[in-house]
């Protein structure tokens, strides 16, 4: 019988949900991971069609954060043919929303929409001032008609959307600018109460350019700005490269195999996936 | 034509969601990539003729965001080693129609590498630019570029090791079909008459050739269909759609050039016996380009050792121009709206408004379909060849006027003749 359940993780470096799928049944599955919530149904990258045996322990680095959220485990094949099972909706709590590198969850940085500490790093209010949502038409003006013939193609997504952000902080800003720098494409939860945006919980976005504005900073001030025009995107279909938890880590922390070995005395694999150090 | 059911006919005539391709790629049976490809752009042309032996050939540009699509080795999803593609043409609004079904002939990935550092315990690579247990990964994400072609391009490259001759009671058809067997299935079109073959009919080297000759012999052309099978159609057919004014034509255009307007036919031999020359000639006498008038003279010189007495050179002259007169053609470039369930080879009508005031209907064959389009479709260029007799019939005909009955409409004022004078004077009496 297969069974899913979600779970909230501790929320380092980011929010993160934890899906514990068991009972697939002995030998290879094909599983598809989705994820459910404000009516939108998505595929946890890199979790389309992936090989599972038994049960596995899956991590959602992208969950949305402040509003509920389940996931389908959907089988595609395997020892006990197709099935579907969702589970139960919990909600990821967070004070903040976030913004990170889709790749690499570890550099997650909490953003929020008034600025209460120095530290923060607040929306500007130039950020989500409008939102465009561009489709492609294809007009034919046919020979003695008045009126052209038109093909609609899809509307897409948020483009342009602006989500400019200003800190007072030397340190916050440096982590901001070593994010900025590393990549192009952005993951951004915004927090539901951020007006009535209707944006999805979890956004994958491509920002092509990023202006860093130093108000004072040259003559001892601490307030720099960021314009960060952005346009929505599809996530990527790879999964992340850093794990949360490494062999690498494995081999620093431990001196002999052995100490892992009885470290994880009469636990299971699924056990070993969910917390490496028992 | 590719067949179309009646709803999605209905929705191509107006506005409607946009168009797509759905495109399913096969190796062997089965799929190589487990969903359809994601299709950025494409564009497409198909091409009827003489000389045409594979006729359609798409491009089109997938995304790979993973970068799993672009090949390295020939079984890769998307290599060259015997992937084919299964397209379907979704009308928006309407149904699908099946496109073709084409042999991946090439793959080139254009790929985006962006970089990320992360921990790699343990890693010291010497003389490197990244610190110690740390290593630099690529990340690639891509666009495919495919070009594939119609299914007559495997037939095309599987030449005839052996010289190969009918059976005794094989007919045109029944060696086509023999020729192509391990391809495709053939669907003979109606209007094609099946004729016996010679026995001494060799075919040696290019099958596809051979298949080509052989469905000239019966007036006919081959054409890949939408389902992988192979149709001969006959060449004269009547037209199966009608562009013009209101009918999803945009725009059509022509061009008269000079090139290759001859008006005299020299065939020259050498006979047998004495070794003399001999030597034919016809010229056109009548009409524009009379020889001599005022197109002026330009000659087409033929000489073979084939050719061994007068008659023989005057007989093959007068074939030659018969030949000209009946190739003479005018071509017009047609832009339309989406025509999906088009082929080339198909033969049409096209209303044409004229100079003179009215719409002149032109049939003629299409020669070559090009189409193409990205999230939207583009347009539909047509190149329709109307056989030169056949237009200047059309222009002398004001198809119109067979319209015009003997009813008129009431007498009213607005309808007077401008010097019918003023309005009789009313008399304002019902005050």
């Amino acid at each position: 019988m297969v069974a899913v359940t979600a779970e909230e993780l501790p929320p380092t470096p980011g929010p993160q949900a934890g899906v514990t799928i068991t009972g697939l049944g002995v030998g290879e599955s094909v599983v598809t991971v989705w994820r459910l919530s404000d009516d939108v149904r998505e595929a946890l990258p890199g979790y389309r069609r992936e090989p599972m045996n038994d049960s596995s322990f899956v991590t959602d680095y992208y969950v949305p954060v402040n509003r509920p959220v389940s996931y389908e485990v959907e089988v595609i094949s395997g020892p006990s043919g197709s099935d579907r099972v969702t589970s139960e909706p919990i909600t990821v709590t967070s004070e903040s929303g976030w913004l990170m590198d889709p790749l690499i969850p570890q550099s997650a940085i909490p953003v929020v929409g008034e600025r209460r500490a120095d530290g923060d790093i607040y929306l500007r209010s130039q950020a989500f001032a409008s939102l465009e949502y561009q489709g492609d038409v294809s007009l034919f003006k046919i020979m003695g008609s008045n009126k052209p013939m038109a093909l609609f193609g899809q509307r897409m997504a948020e483009t342009g959307m602006d989500i400019s952000v200003g800190l007072q902080s030397a340190e916050e800003n440096t982590k901001l600018k070593r994010l900025l720098r590393s990549t192009t494409s952005l993951h951004f939860r915004p927090l539901p109460e951020w007006g009535a945006l209707d944006l999805e919980g979890s956004m994958f976005l491509a920002s092509a350019m990023v202006r860093q504005t130093p108000v004072n900073v040259t003559y001892g001030g601490k307030l720099t700005w960021w314009d960060l025009p952005t346009d929505t995107v599809q996530g990527p279909a790879i999964k992340v490269l850093t794990a949360a938890f490494t062999y690498g880590d494995v081999s620093i922390l431990m001196d002999t195999y052995q100490q892992k070995q009885d470290l994880m005395a009469g636990k299971t694999y699924l056990d070993d996936l969910k917390s490496p150090l028992g | 034509m590719r067949p179309i059911d009646e709803d999605t006919l209905r929705a191509l005539a107006g506005s409607r969601p946009a168009d797509s391709f759905i495109v399913w790629a096969w190796r062997d049976g089965s799929l190589v990539v487990p969903e359809p490809l994601q299709v950025l752009n494409w564009s497409a042309s198909d091409d009827a003729g003489d000389s045409v032996t594979v006729g359609q050939k798409v491009s089109l540009t997938v995304a790979d965001p993973d970068g799993s699509l672009g090949a390295w080795r020939f079984d890769d999803p998307l290599g060259v080693g015997g992937t084919w593609l299964q397209l379907i043409y979704k009308v928006g609004g309407g149904r699908a129609l099946n496109f073709a079904r084409l042999r991946v002939t090439s793959n080139e990935p254009t790929e985006m590498v962006e970089w990320r550092e992360i921990p790699e315990y343990g890693l010291e690579e010497p003389d490197s630019l990244t610190a110690p247990h740390m290593r630099m990964v690529p990340v690639t994400t891509a666009v495919v570029k495919l070009e594939a072609v119609d299914l007559t391009f495997d037939v095309d490259r599987d030449k005839l090791e052996d010289p190969e001759s009918p059976e005794s009671d094989a007919t045109v058809l029944s060696e086509f079909r023999r020729l192509v067997s391990d391809y495709f299935p053939v669907v003979v079109d109606a209007g094609v008459e099946d004729v016996d073959i010679s026995r001494l009919t060799i075919f040696e080297g290019e099958r596809l050739q051979a298949c080509q000759d052989l469905a000239d012999r019966v007036s006919a052309r081959y054409r890949m269909g939408g389902d992988g099978e192979c149709h001969v159609y006959p060449r004269a057919v009547t037209p199966v759609q009608r562009f013009g004014p209101n009918e999803a034509l945009v725009s059509v255009s022509r061009k008269q050039t000079l090139n290759g307007l001859y008006n005299r036919w020299i065939v020259e031999g050498k006979d047998s016996t004495t070794d003399e020359p001999v030597r034919g000639v016809v010229s056109i006498e009548t009409g524009p380009l009379r020889y001599g008038g005022p197109h002026g003279r330009h000659q087409f010189k033929y000489t073979s050792e084939m050719i061994t007495n007068g008659t023989q050179a005057r007989a093959y002259a007068f074939q030659l121009r018969d030949k000209f007169l009946s190739s003479l053609a005018i071509e017009l470039t047609l832009e339309t709206a989406p025509w999906p369930q088009g082929q080339a080879g198909d033969r049409i009508e096209v209303a044409c408004p004229v100079a003179a005031g009215y719409l002149v209907n032109f049939p003629g064959d299409v020669t070559s379909i090009s189409r193409s389009g990205a999230t939207v479709p583009g347009g539909t260029t047509l190149t329709v060849q109307c056989s030169y007799a056949d237009v200047v019939a059309a222009l002398g005909r004001t198809d119109w006027a067979q319209h015009l009955t003997g009813n008129m409409p009431e007498l009213t004022w607005d309808r007077m003749p401008g010097t019918w004078g003023s309005l009789p004077a009313i008399e304002w009496d019902e005050l």
